[in-house]
């Protein structure tokens, strides 16, 4: 379906997944928490909001499943943990590099 | 922990919540979802805050996952062209079904309990007025389904007709919605004073509010997906 091409904005859920997984490979319940952190608890996004969109993410190149390992800081259970792909680095770049413009455009009209 | 066997309950219902997705994602991240729903009741209970609302938000949350999930699903059964026929054929059966019930089973049912309260008859037979004007709407839903379906094969899936078709879908599912949440009122308040049980009709009344609005959203998400998809192509025309 609708293919994820650098010129298109992304969804804030994406951005922000993309965001959190731009430093290190996350399972599900980090990818959450660093967004939250990211975003100072303004992103909420719950597990329906969360895999969904890495569901379409994995579909259109953006990030892949990385390993299944246990998280040393949490129980001992396996999770799968996900990763940023170069596709997805280069979207986030873009969608970055388009906020930037953005926000030079809202600084010219001195509304920023 | 005091919180323990609530915590329990919870996961036990959110596991049963996502079975509800397609088979296909659920064996994909239905693991990773219930660890992420766990460790987020677990993180709650360490901060000593109350499970419920959070709880209650991500089954809502989920909820509407589930729906866009299985809208998605339909989605692709539309586009791909073999398997019209099998849906067209149970739009036909239902259709069928419905219409008998109208025409055989209704008319018997309400006459039987006009019957009991003859000083009373015309409520009844005012529901009946409300019951056909309810299987109207979900023919001319099911119709339109089938039109929809008839885009599909002729690969206008995703065009303003398949829109309007979706929204009609829309319309006729809130409208039966709203009907039946009359209909359960009526009934609760017409039973509140003659005491009579009314705990039946009234839980039919809210399965087929709770189904009339799932219809209604996938119509919903099928809607946008497709204007979603008319503007790509649009913008890609330019």
């Amino acid at each position: 379906m609708s293919k994820n091409t650098p010129n298109t904005p992304l969804t804030p859920a994406v951005l922000h997944i993309l965001l959190a997984l731009s430093t290190e490979e996350r399972h599900g319940y980090g990818i959450m928490k660093e967004v939250d952190a990211d975003s100072q608890g303004k992103v909420k996004m719950g597990p329906g909001t969360l895999y969904g969109s890495i569901g379409r993410m994995i579909e259109a190149g953006l990030i892949r499943e990385s390993d299944k390992k246990v998280d040393p800081e949490m129980d001992d259970e396996r999770r799968v943990y996900y990763r940023i792909t170069g596709i997805g680095q280069k979207t986030l770049a873009a969608e970055l590099e388009r906020y930037r413009e953005v926000v030079a455009v809202a600084r010219r009209k001195q509304l920023a | 922990m005091a919180l323990e066997p609530r915590t329990r309950r919870y996961r036990n219902w959110y596991s049963k919540l996502l079975r509800l997705y397609p088979k296909a994602y659920r064996e994909r991240f239905g693991e990773g979802m219930e660890q992420t729903f766990n460790d987020l009741c677990r993180e709650r209970a360490q901060e000593g805050k109350g499970l419920f609302r959070l709880a209650l938000w991500m089954f809502v949350e989920t909820s509407a996952g589930i729906i866009r999930e299985n809208a998605t699903i339909i989605m692709r059964c539309i586009m791909n062209r073999g398997s019209t026929i099998f849906l067209r054929l149970v739009i036909t059966l239902i259709a069928i079904a419905a219409l008998a019930v109208c025409v055989f089973k209704l008319p018997r049912m309400i006459a039987q309990e006009a019957a009991k309260t003859p000083d009373t008859a015309w409520q009844i037979y005012l529901f009946l007025v409300g019951a056909y004007i309810q299987a109207a709407l979900f023919l001319f839903a099911l119709y339109q389904a089938f039109k929809l379906l008839s885009y599909a094969d002729g690969n206008k899936a995703f065009s303003e007709l398949s829109v309007r078709a979706l929204r009609h879908i829309k319309h006729a599912a809130i409208t039966i919605g709203l009907l039946m949440v009359a209909g359960v009122a009526w009934v609760m308040i017409l039973s509140a004073g003659t005491g009579d049980d009314s705990a039946g009709p009234v839980m039919i009344g809210f399965i087929g509010t709770f189904a009339s609005s799932v219809v209604a959203a996938v119509a919903v998400v099928l809607q946008t997906q497709v204007q979603k998809a008319i503007d790509t192509k649009k913008e890609g025309l330019s």
